[in-house]
């Protein structure tokens, strides 16, 4: 509001105590007062008055709460006079900020110990907390950067003295040092920016207005550095220097060289894709670690206090303590995860699976790669415009179940529309993949929500999948509208599949839905009295996604027959693709019977078990505890979907929990069905070993995870170790049944981290000895 | 002084605790604001404001309730504190904000016995379902919650100041809360099967 006199505010102001001064805008209570006090561009009227009369009306503890002070705001509100809260409260004699000298020149020992002190800030940072509470605390860093620096010249630790560095050299590496750390920080900023990251949860990019040389380009800040390896050079090759200094200043060049590979590591991936160079990094860290014992810690270049003039609403919050020899780790695993996600520019050109195989093992690895890492391979997949992700789903259609189809012929995309009233089939045909793939596409939850959520922290994508599979529920609703008008224009039926896109939305839910439920297994999600009835269900998704599978499989089969006989060779491209989406189906089968066939052991298992009460049912006599609310609370993502069987189960839990009736009396002899319980435990077992066996035996090649080879094995014989780990639980199991030593069983369920896989929680059964 | 205890139906968990429980008054904030602020920090590495007490403690007075020693001047031996508001799901969820036991008290079902009331309270309140969140590490108090009924429904990566990762827990006390935000279960139109 602006009035003639040019006063843009009006406030009130409010007196207590004659010294305190607070302002509040009170326009209102204002409006009452005779006149106003003019101070600069704001009008001013005393209320103090006003409010110790309304105050002393309160009663204690009566409040008064703004309908727009949430409990976020109330976090974030900061009590007067409380140490841990209040930024400017001190304890008597202390300075509102620490003094340090940072002309003073330094020993080579007190740089490695300030540099590796950094590096352990830098390293906390890469993990998730706020350059505050890590990197902003050195009192170096700091006055590199505040005031604002106008070039780079201007970055110094002192810009009042001006030769200030002169003959000091540890201080001139030092600083060079910070300027190309700054200059990480900056370029880590921007890449993970790009990428689809939750700020605090995965990242922290807050930099408290501090510009991070920004404009400044890798070619002026690498000179910096390179001054600072000449220095180094030159006291190295000073021959009076004794055996001691000469570690000392080894030390010094090795970590100048770190920071300069992984500052060019950084700088490549974001300018023209060029591939990082990290293999330095692994023999650099060794020798750092080795030289660590070399330096001095100096404790007073950092402090906690600096925190103060990065923001006046936060509380100084508790500096990130991690240790060296934890900061050279995450080092060393953020250039291997770097090196490694560097693949996915590959695998994005070879096609759909390659890059769904790559990405979910990319975000399976362990320990769970650094955000910084995982940004490098989202600016892989997102950063590409949207027409390869058309590219991409045209490329997912026609591998399961449009290979070598007339309906995606490339030709179709350059008929013109027909100016005639009959249409064009190919042009139709065209028309109607273009819109079913945007409506695929760019949906919440669509498909290239998927392949984003593929992208982020593992607990991330559990629930970001939860999102894919309604908008894959809906599409499945949508295709089969389309199919049968794709139906009308395709004349050759034969060498087309009936309800192409229908299958395909249907068997991508059905796959997110199977991951779903096994990420839940992997993040520990599931209680041990839940496990036997999420195998359960586990079997049902499988085995409906096994039936298209087969489906799928046995059309792509006779076509092949067909094409064969017609005297089509085996290096024909129409035949070659017809023969992928039979390798693809084939893999998959084996990796799905082998874990419909496992799950539906580990069903049996564990629901036996709790027959025979080796296993805590830990809730079920509590007054809240209702089977089909938890079934309720279970399913939630799944609720909405028109899934028949999640439905089917509503009030019929109990008979899959609990078959043979309640655990403490069953209705049936229970003690007769031991053996036939573990029979069953033991064929699915050896049935799903079988299966994963054969897909072993297939290679990663069926399944585009050629680039993943390592990886891939790993995971196929997590599988095969943990169908073994089964079929050994359940021959001690039916020893002791035999022997009558159901008491003497030791059962244990391995946490996460301490499994053959991370899908497959199995029980592991011993017998005291007596 | 003994704290008023209408309206509330109190059940002594174990008279062996020494224990009397107690709603929250907004009246006592005088007397109980302190010494419950002081039991809820102990365990908190970077500390509530008071205005975090008092969003929960005067909003929702009925939906916190207190461990008092049986001997006066009845000390604080555990509090818990909670609030029950409309969630953007469409459920009107019951929310435990904190739970604490005094050290000397821990292992005696206190805390089991406080979640219960509240629990109860919200039920009786009309509530759908009830979540908190809880340190993936902290073994006890999962135990606590999953013994009553609760169910992990989501892990939250990161979801802590010092860095630590959270389970949601979650418990449900009417049917059609998972799908709430659709006006309750209704049966897909049609449900599809796969041609053999």
């Amino acid at each position: 509001m602006t009035d003639p006199e040019g006063l843009t505010e009006e406030t009130a102001r409010l007196n207590i105590d004659n010294d305190v001064t607070t302002t509040v805008d009170a326009a209102q209570t204002a409006a009452q007062q005779p006149a106003p006090v003019i101070v600069g561009n704001k009008r001013l009227w005393d209320i103090t008055r006003q409010f110790r009369e309304a105050s002393s009306s309160l009663p204690t503890g009566r409040l008064i709460k703004d309908q727009n002070f949430t409990l976020f705001e109330s976090v974030g509100a900061l009590e007067i006079m409380d140490p841990k809260m209040d930024s400017g409260f001190l304890a008597p004699g202390e300075t509102l900020y620490d003094t340090y000298d940072v002309l003073q020149e330094l020993l080579p020992e007190e740089v490695i110990g300030i540099m590796d002190q950094i590096m352990c800030y830098e390293m906390a940072w890469h993990q998730g907390y706020p350059l505050s509470q890590t990197l902003f605390t050195s009192h170096y860093i700091d006055r590199l950067l505040w005031p604002e620096p106008k070039s780079l010249e201007d970055a110094q630790f002192d810009r009042q003295s001006t030769s200030n560095l002169a003959g000091k050299p540890m201080l001139r590496i030092l600083r060079a040092y910070c300027i190309g750390l700054i200059k990480c920080c900056d370029l880590v900023i921007e890449l993970i920016l790009r990428s689809h990251y939750f700020e605090e949860e995965d990242f922290s990019t807050h930099t408290y207005n501090r510009d991070l040389f920004r404009r400044v380009e890798l070619d002026n800040i690498l000179p910096t550095l390179g001054e600072a390896s000449d220095l180094v050079d030159q006291l190295a090759a000073n021959e009076n220097i004794s055996r001691q200094q000469k570690d000392l200043i080894q030390a010094i060049s090795d970590r100048i060289f770190l920071r300069r590979t992984v500052l060019i590591a950084f700088d490549s991936i974001l300018l023209n894709k060029r591939k990082p160079e990290w293999s330095p990094v692994s023999n650099l860290v060794s020798a750092i670690l080795d030289s660590h014992p070399l330096g001095k810690p100096v404790s007073q270049a950092f402090s906690q206090k600096i925190q103060r003039r990065l923001t006046s609403t936060v509380p100084p919050r508790p500096v990130v303590d991690l240790e060296f020899d934890e900061a050279m780790k995450l080092m060393k695993q953020l250039s291997d995860d770097c090196t490694a996600a560097y693949d996915v520019f590959q695998c994005i050109s070879e096609g759909p699976e390659p890059l769904r195989s790559f990405l979910f093992a990319f975000s399976a690895r362990k320990p769970e790669p650094l955000p910084y890492a995982r940004s490098c391979v989202s600016e892989g997949v997102l950063a590409r415009v949207e027409l390869h992700f058309v590219d991409l789903f045209r490329k997912d259609l026609e591998l399961l179940v449009l290979p070598d189809s007339v309906v995606l012929d490339p030709i179709n995309w350059t008929i013109e529309a027909p100016l005639s009233s009959t249409p064009n089939p190919r042009y139709e045909m065209a028309q109607l993949i273009d819109s079913f793939t945007s409506k695929a596409l760019p949906d919440f939850g669509g498909y290239m929500d998927f392949w984003r959520a593929l992208t982020s922290n593992r607990c991330r994508l559990r629930r970001q999948l939860t999102h894919v599979i309604l908008g894959l529920d809906e599409l499945q609703r949508e295709a089969e509208d389309m199919d049968s008008m794709l139906e009308t224009f395709v004349d050759d039926a034969d060498s087309n599949m009936e309800e192409p896109l229908f299958r395909w939305a249907y068997h991508q839910k059905l796959r997110v839905m199977q991951w779903i439920v096994q990420l839940g297994f992997e993040l520990d999600v599931y209680l041990t009295d839940e496990l036997a009835g999420m195998y359960w269900v586990l079997v049902s998704i499988t085995r409906l996604r096994i039936n298209i599978l087969r489906t799928i499989f046995s059309f792509a089969e006779a076509r092949h027959q067909i094409m064969s006989n017609s005297n089509m060779d085996g290096s024909n491209p129409r035949l070659k693709q017809v023969q992928k989406t039979i390798d693809f189906c084939r893999a998959q089968l084996a990796l799905c019977e082998g874990t419909e066939a496992l799950a539906e052991a580990l069903y049996t298992l564990y629901t036996h078990l709790h027959y025979l009460h080796l296993l805590p049912n830990v809730a079920s006599t509590e007054p809240y505890y209702d089977p089909t609310l938890r079934y309720e609370a279970r399913m939630k993502p799944f609720l909405t979907l028109q899934e028949g069987f999640i439905m089917e189960m509503f009030g019929k839990w109990n008979s899959v929990i609990q078959p043979f009736g309640d655990f403490d009396r069953p209705d049936e002899d229970m003690s007769a069905k031991a053996d036939g319980l573990c029979d069953i435990v033991e064929t699915t077992a050896r049935v799903a070993r079988t299966a994963f066996s054969n897909l072993k035996g297939m290679g990663p090649a069926k399944m585009g995870a050629e680039r993943i080879e390592h990886a891939w094995l790993a995971d196929v014989n997590g599988h095969l170790a943990s169908t073994i780990a089964t079929q050994l639980s359940v021959s001690y199991l039916r020893t002791a049944i035999r022997k009558r030593k159901i008491r003497d069983v030791i059962l244990e369920i391995p946490e996460p981290g301490k499994r053959h896989h991370g899908w497959w929680i199995l029980p592991k059964i011993s017998i005291k000895s007596s | 002084m003994t704290p008023v205890m209408e309206n509330i139906e109190l059940i002594p968990p174990d008279p062996h605790t020494g224990l009397i429980y107690a709603q929250y008054e907004v009246a006592k904030e005088e007397t109980y604001l302190d010494p419950i602020r002081a039991m809820i920090s102990k365990d908190l590495s970077e500390p509530y404001s008071i205005y975090v007490y008092r969003y929960f403690l005067n909003q929702w007075p009925q939906l916190c309730f207190m461990a008092l020693d049986e001997k006066p001047p009845h000390p604080i031996r555990a509090v818990i504190v909670s609030k029950l508001e409309h969630h953007r799901s469409g459920t009107y969820r019951g929310y435990i904000a904190m739970l604490a036991t005094s050290s000397t008290h821990r292992r005696r079902g206190i805390g089991s016995h406080l979640v219960s009331l509240v629990i109860s309270a919200m039920q009786a309140r009309g509530a759908d379902e009830v979540v908190l969140e809880t340190e993936t590490s902290n073994s006890a108090s999962l135990k606590l919650y999953e013994r009553l009924g609760f169910l992990r429904s989501k892990r939250l990566h990161r979801y802590y100041l010092n860095g630590s990762t959270a389970f949601r827990l979650l418990l449900y006390l009417r049917e059609g809360a998972g799908t709430r935000i659709l006006g309750g279960i209704s049966l897909p139109e049609k449900v599809r099967v796969e041609k053999k």
